[in-house]
């Protein structure tokens, strides 16, 4: 049995595994590039990760998952868009800075009006489904809007000609 | 740089002419996919590129402007055709050095033994006695030994199980990150490209239907649901590449004709889907007038 | 990391070439045909041993006669009979006749075994379009394959060949005309010319596996061809090389001997090496003779005829009379090199035009 290590010591020039790995949801609607990003800020809120640590090197990230380094490429910039992550040149791409984590009672009070928008959409006849559905239009709707909002700062730049890939 | 050039490429078989008027601008850096159904053309295409058949019509140039199958291309191109020709009756490790022996001038002996050993190939084993996924992996072996500038792969995955699929997608992929070398692979399955490819080329009958990149595409193309007394409407605004239309109920395969379009907002009674990359090289195929090629933008003032 | 735009390799990830690119190819090409460079190594064995064994044998039966003189004052008697009857009659003819044709066979075999299959093989499997992709190049793989291979095709038929001569050597010293080196079975079964020959089927079979491309297909075609070829060298092209350059003499004893037989049409053909059984120059071979009248212009067959009937039953007494106006051309005995050189080297010329043809071919990017 071989136990994918995401890199190891006997891999050449490596300098060590990273703390985390990434996994790919096909089936989720859910640009592939996005599912990174969210996975980073998921590992920064849970503490899989902390500031200073290194992202997954790119070669390695698309030795596991088949994808295309221009994908990870394009999450990576998106973290640093975020001011989540930097990149060093040569090196490497670093945590940089946590989310900013929604405190508590915030966080309870979203849970509440969430289980209010629930019972009303139960109410209106929606099964599981539907709601999933109604929500994740709304998801996309909502991204949509705020990325050409946000166009002129944080569009990511389409020049995956020479960009470096090793980062 | 572009890395595959072609003016007016085709290629004529006695009466029928498997490409036809194919001009393409592939650019470096990217992993390419070519697309289309079968018998479209596609390998054809690809043994031109690197130098196995003479076009009948037009030219084919490789990285930024080599001859395809002149010296300076051929070694820089690494090709891994249909099946995996390999000698079957050698000896992975005879093979191997059989290799080097042809490729002596450019020749990454340390790269090859590692990637054998990583993936447990015997080396004395019969090439012919591997598994389909271990001959492709020696295939790649070879043609990532020679440290090409560009990779071209001709249905490379057609005869693989999911797994070893995944581990050949895996070792290219690997290698387009760390040497930033360019592929070019074909593929009649369409449903894993856009994980995969960031520029796409469809071919259908011998003549390119699609070019462009991935993202581009994707982001210009967009499914508007809407009443079927509607679609006329449309027509003015977008340009409508297949449309699928019910009594009441129309779906329409939309390109925008301006990037400006693309964050307006769709028509009225209309809903504006995403579309994957599946959904547009399929329209694309049923209909076999229209096309998405590259060309320059109308510019708008606004 | 840039995309690699200059040939230079970067520092420090390249193995150095292999020192001897010649021997890595060499070795390339014979690895890749190992099968059937084995083959033919077992089918030379084969040959060799069998014409070893016989060879041997009539070494040791000519010494014997060497030793009790047989062939000088004691011929035919005593001890001597056995043996000369052995050599005149018995199974050194039968091996010396077998041994040529299987000569005569040679180079049709190396045809098309050896030569159609090496690029429709390629092509069947599909191969080519492995080797032809690869930093090589397909004008120097071709070259290289072919060229190590008619090599070892030639040094096989050369072999070959010298056991023939050698094996023979007994049978051609007494016997006049089955293994002698003027006889076309044995002019082109030398060392030399049997290599040339072999090389030239073998190009023959390269060119026709490049057409055809199908493996069976070009084997039966370069079996038509190089049989057609064979029998052109055999029959008609020997005749024609010996027939060049004639000197002429007479005076010979041949006429005395009454063995000419004269045909109704046509020149008396002669076609035999002076021995001693046929009179004239040494090692010569006698092509053509003919009788010349009293005024000294050629006798028709037919007056030459009538003459013989005429004198019926003197026949040899007229013939002695006439002896001195009989003429042959013939071909002196330094010749036979000359004319030996002559063929292997037209022969290989052929032979190195189809190669270039076959190269041409290749080129042309029809895959």
């Amino acid at each position: 049995m071989k136990i994918d290590k995401q890199s190891g010591p006997a891999d050449g020039d490596a300098d060590g595994a990273s703390r985390i790995t990434f996994r790919l949801d096909p089936a989720s609607g859910v640009p592939t590039y996005l599912q990174l990003v969210h996975q980073v800020e998921q590992a920064l809120r849970l503490g899989y990760l902390a500031r200073g640590d290194q992202l997954p090197r790119v070669k390695d990230v698309v030795g596991t998952l088949a994808i295309n380094p221009n994908t990870v490429l394009k999450a990576y910039r998106e973290l640093e868009h975020r001011g989540i992550a930097a990149g060093r040149p040569g090196q490497g791409t670093f945590v940089r800075a946590e989310p900013a984590t929604v405190p508590l009672a915030e966080l309870n009070g979203l849970r509440k009006s969430l289980l209010t928008w629930l019972r009303a959409a139960d109410s209106a006849g929606l099964d599981t489904d539907g709601m999933t559905a109604l929500f994740t239009a709304a998801l996309r709707d909502f991204h949509e809007r705020r990325a050409a909002a946000g166009a002129p700062r944080g569009a990511p730049e389409q020049d995956p000609g020479q960009a470096d890939r090793t980062a | 740089m572009n890395v595959i050039e072609a003016a007016r490429l085709g290629r004529r078989y006695r009466t029928t002419w498997a490409v036809r008027d194919c001009t393409l601008a592939i650019p470096a850096g990217r992993v390419a996919a070519l697309a289309g159904p079968n018998g479209a053309g596609k390998t054809t295409l690809m043994h031109m590129a690197v130098g196995l058949i003479a076009p009948t019509e037009g030219r084919v140039t490789v990285l930024g402007g080599r001859p395809a199958g002149s010296r300076e291309a051929l070694e820089r191109v690494a090709f891994v055709a249909q099946d995996v020709p390999l000698y079957r009756h050698l000896p992975v490790a005879d093979m191997m050095r059989l290799a080097r022996v042809l490729n002596a001038g450019r020749w990454d002996q340390s790269r090859a033994e590692r990637r054998l050993a990583a993936m447990d190939i015997p080396l004395r084993r019969k090439v012919g006695k591997l598994s389909g996924g271990q001959q492709a992996q020696v295939a790649l072996t070879i043609a990532l030994a020679r440290r090409p500038e560009l990779l071209v792969l001709d249905e490379p995955l057609a005869p693989l199980d999911p797994l070893a699929r995944h581990e050949f997608l895996a070792a290219v992929m690997e290698t387009a990150a760390e040497d930033g070398t360019s592929v070019l692979f074909s593929s009649h399955v369409i449903t894993e490209l856009e994980r995969v490819a960031d520029y796409l080329v469809v071919l259908a009958r011998g003549r390119v239907q699609v070019a462009g990149d991935v993202e581009d595409l994707v982001h210009g193309h967009q499914l508007l649901t809407g009443p079927a007394d509607g679609v006329a409407a449309i027509g003015s605004r977008f340009d409508v590449v297949h449309a699928q239309q019910g009594l009441a109920q129309a779906h329409l395969l939309v390109r925008q004709r301006t990037a400006l379009a693309q964050s307006a907002q769709p028509p009225d009674g209309w809903q504006a889907h995403p579309v994957t990359l599946e959904e547009i090289v399929l329209a694309y195929l049923r209909e076999p007038g229209a096309s998405a090629l590259p060309g320059p933008e109308p510019v708008v003032i606004s | 990391m840039t995309a690699l735009t200059s040939a230079a390799p970067q520092a420090g990830r390249w193995r150095r070439p292999h020192p001897r690119r010649a021997a890595a190819l060499a070795w390339a090409v014979g690895r890749s045909h190992r099968t059937t460079l084995i083959w033919f190594g077992l089918w030379l064995l084969v040959s060799v041993a069998g014409m070893l064994v016989a060879g041997i044998q009539l070494h040791r039966l000519y010494a014997a006669e060497i030793h009790h003189d047989c062939l000088g004052r004691s011929a035919w008697v005593g001890v001597c009979r056995p043996l000369q009857t052995t050599f005149g009659f018995g199974w050194p003819q039968t091996y010396a006749l077998q041994a040529i044709l299987y000569l005569q066979a040679v180079p049709v075999i190396i045809g098309v075994f050896a030569g159609a299959p090496l690029l429709a093989r390629e092509y069947t499997a599909g191969t080519v379009r492995f080797a032809w992709t690869q930093g090589i190049g397909r004008t120097r793989w071709a070259v290289a394959t072919v060229g190590l291979l008619a090599s070892a095709v030639a040094v096989v038929a050369c072999l070959l060949g010298l056991l023939l001569q050698w094996s023979l050597l007994p049978v051609a010293a007494q016997t006049s005309r089955l293994a002698d080196r003027w006889e076309p079975g044995v002019f082109n079964a030398t060392p030399l010319t049997a290599a040339t020959a072999a090389v030239l089927a073998f190009a023959i079979g390269v060119l026709v596996g490049a057409l055809i491309r199908r493996v069976v297909a070009a084997m039966a075609v370069t079996a038509v061809a190089t049989i057609t070829v064979a029998n052109l060298m055999y029959n008609r092209l020997h005749y024609w090389l010996v027939g060049q350059g004639l000197q002429q003499a007479r005076d010979l004893a041949f006429g005395a001997n009454g063995n000419v037989g004269i045909p109704s049409v046509g020149p008396i053909d002669i076609h035999e090496t002076v021995g001693r059984s046929v009179p004239g120059p040494a090692g010569a071979w006698l092509d053509q003779g003919w009788y010349t009248g009293p005024d000294g212009h050629r006798l028709s067959n037919g007056a030459v005829t009538a003459l013989l009937n005429k004198h019926a039953g003197t026949g040899s007494a007229w013939l002695t009379r006439l002896h001195d106006s009989f003429w042959v051309s013939y071909q002196p005995a330094p010749r036979y090199w000359v004319l030996q050189f002559i063929l292997a080297g037209g022969t290989l010329l052929a032979a190195v035009a189809l190669a270039v043809a076959t190269i041409a071919v290749i080129r042309h990017r029809r895959a």
